[in-house]
């Protein structure tokens, strides 16, 4: 009895009710491709930071290293798509110096690396240097299997009373592409 | 995941005038309409609502988007693109809502002090999420193209009861003029979320140059999500399989979980033979949330500046700063996520209804029409009027106002249209037809006609209807 009332009643609806020219299946066509800019490493160096080169003799250099957890976690490896590197140096020590940056993967083999050099200074006036390294898609495998980097500025001077400030900042803009949602 | 969340968020989304029975108030033949006045006409004297076929009400809606808008097949579009058109065409009061409510129990009857007497049982869902315009914005395109601008974490606003409500009710027609009711109910909660107090900002500025790049920065943030009776679903040793789930829900159903206690007033006004004014008030009460309560709070300010390193001089094989992890440390300090278990209370969505009808035409019933009998026979057996509806929301109030036309067709059936205009659309016509087949009364009603040809393009949709005893 119920049945057969509610059959009536919602029958001619369903005569007329309809979805049409709609595809849900688009679902599976959205991609979110946010591009997301974050500051990376910055530092300050003095002379007194430098120590001699032990691999090029006559010339000075300061490393240390940071981890970056998250470049190799699962989100980096499934939606980094690209990466850009955006690097500007302030320098007035009045010889060039060369940076560095190499990642390293958990076991601390080098998988990617950045290298630049660093104009001189002029008088004691700051000279800016920017670098940019584009990571492409082709090359973000290699960025995405590290999870460190290893940070070295080399001087190149063995003189350990030169006057001079190099300041580095930095930024990454990551690309990112969600899909398969 | 992002899967899920955009399902939900297009089709449980639908109306917090889900909570509107625009088609329901009014119309007496239907015993439910009590619950919607409770100062109703009431022109049986009992019912008995047939178990949980007595009332069932499915509605949803989104105020800014439709299915159709989103997953239209066309050739001049990609879905990617109609995704960031509604994004952006969307405002952060545009809302997403479900309602359902489910009938266990209904009866009614009339005392020989001429009180009619209503009681009950119903389930109850309910969530409205307002649209978080900002958040889906960073989240859609990223900072890169934002810089300065500062994205409002207060467009984070979401909240959502699962209860059950045991409700005794007593209308009494007071003078020739005037019937009055009021309705007690006790809510037991089932499970409860609310995040709808949210505060701050993150933004991306360029810096001055001195410390790196940007400034990073999450200002005067306060976020809270609180919840009761969900922690224990989620807690997996105290979780196992479906059955706990559905045994823990029915515990908390049945007076078991969080209580709660509100009133519903209403009134009736026959002004004469012909007009009739009517409102009511509803849910103005409170759920207490105090047992299974887990909330989670972040609040704080700071400025990510990136990774400073300071290059320590090291001995061989020295370990130098862990920066990523002081870096990690500070963040957590500086905003730090705090897990409550303190009580909250959680108004329940009060809901303001008032009408005003014209009646006319041959009247039915046991006594002939007498249209210069003030206050005699029944009323014409066409009618039709106006009603306003007021929901009182996290953000704001809304409203919605409906035209109806009511007719009788005959002494066992009769119907109503209406025309609502409320946030979603101008041209909501819903309609609902009632029969009454001896004692057996059978209800049914739809909203958004005008839709039914596709139904993706309506902003809302609602279906009504029961089954009950009358005598």
């Amino acid at each position: 009895m119920f049945k057969n009332l509610l059959f009536l009643l919602l029958f001619p609806l369903f005569l007329v009710s309809c979805v049409k020219d709609t595809d849900l299946d688009q679902l599976n066509d959205v991609v979110i491709t946010p591009v997301v800019e974050v500051n990376f490493i910055y530092f300050t160096l003095q002379i007194d930071d430098f120590q001699a080169d032990p691999l090029f003799e006559g010339n000075l250099i300061v490393t240390d290293t940071a981890d970056i957890r998250f470049l190799n976690d699962d989100f980096a490896l499934e939606n980094i798509k690209e990466a850009e590197f955006f690097f500007r140096v302030t320098n007035t020590f009045p010889v060039g110096l060369d940076a560095n940056f190499i990642f390293l993967s958990e076991d601390n083999q080098p998988f990617y690396e950045i290298n630049f050099p660093i104009q001189m200074g002029e008088d004691g006036t700051p000279v800016v240097t920017e670098f940019t390294q584009t990571v492409t898609e082709a090359d973000i495998e290699l960025l995405t299997l590290n999870d460190k980097v290893v940070v070295s500025i080399h001087l190149q001077s063995s003189n350990q009373n030169l006057q001079g400030i190099l300041n580095l900042q930095s930024k990454t803009i990551y690309y990112l592409e969600f899909s398969d949602l | 995941m992002i899967r899920l969340v955009i399902i939900v968020i297009l089709f449980s989304g639908v109306s917090s005038f889900s909570q509107n029975k625009q088609l329901l108030y009014g119309l007496s033949e239907v015993p439910q309409s009590l619950l919607v006045n409770p100062g109703g006409i009431v022109p049986y004297d009992k019912h008995f609502g047939i178990p949980f076929l007595s009332h069932l009400h499915l509605n949803g809606g989104s105020s800014g988007v439709t299915v159709y808008d989103i997953f239209q097949t066309s050739t001049t579009s990609d879905i990617n693109s109609r995704i960031t058109a509604a994004i952006f065409s969307m405002k952060n009061t545009d809302f997403f809502t479900a309602t359902q409510q489910l009938e266990l129990i209904s009866f009614g009857w009339r005392n020989r002090s001429e009180f009619y007497f209503s009681a009950g049982i119903y389930q109850e869902f309910d969530m409205i999420t307002y649209f978080p315009k900002d958040l889906a914005i960073l989240g859609w395109e990223g900072n890169h193209n934002y810089i300065d601008y500062e994205f409002d974490l207060g467009d984070l606003n979401t909240s959502g009861d699962f209860l059950t409500v045991f409700h005794f009710g007593a209308n009494k027609k007071m003078t020739d003029k005037l019937t009055l009711g009021a309705r007690f109910k006790v809510y037991s909660s089932v499970f409860n979320f609310r995040s709808t107090n949210n505060q701050g900002t993150f933004v991306t500025r360029l810096s001055d140059g001195t410390v790196n790049i940007y400034d990073h920065l999450l200002q005067n943030a306060d976020m809270q999500v609180q919840t009761s009776g969900i922690a224990p679903l989620i807690d997996n040793n105290n979780v196992n399989g479906a059955g706990d789930v559905i045994n823990h829900a029915l515990g908390r159903a049945f007076l078991g979980g969080n209580l709660g206690v509100g009133i519903d007033l209403g009134a009736t006004y026959e002004i004469d033979n012909n007009w009739i004014a009517s409102a009511s008030i509803l849910d103005f009460g409170a759920v207490f949330h105090t047992n299974n309560v887990e909330n989670y709070r972040a609040h704080g300010s700071y400025n990510l500046t990136g990774l400073n390193l300071i290059f320590p001089p090291l001995q061989e094989g020295e370990q130098t700063f862990p920066y990523y992890q002081n870096l990690e440390d500070e963040i957590k300090e500086s905003v730090p996520i705090d897990t409550l278990y303190n009580s909250y209370t959680v108004m329940r969505p009060l809901k303001i209804n008032a009408a005003i009808q014209y009646h006319f035409g041959r009247s039915f019933g046991n006594q002939d029409c007498d249209c210069y009998s003030m206050g005699k026979g029944d009323f014409g057996s066409q009618a039709v009027g106006i009603q306003l509806y007021t929901i009182f929301r996290p953000k704001a109030p809304q409203y919605a106002a409906t035209l109806f036309y009511y007719r009788r067709f005959a002494e066992f059936i009769a119907a109503k249209i209406t025309y609502t205009v409320d946030h979603f659309s101008y041209d909501n016509v819903g309609l609902m037809a009632v029969g009454d087949f001896g004692k057996f009364n059978v209800y049914i009603g739809f909203d958004n006609l005008l839709r039914y040809g596709n139904l993706a393009k309506a902003n809302s949709l609602s279906l009504q209807l029961g089954f009950n005893l009358k005598y």
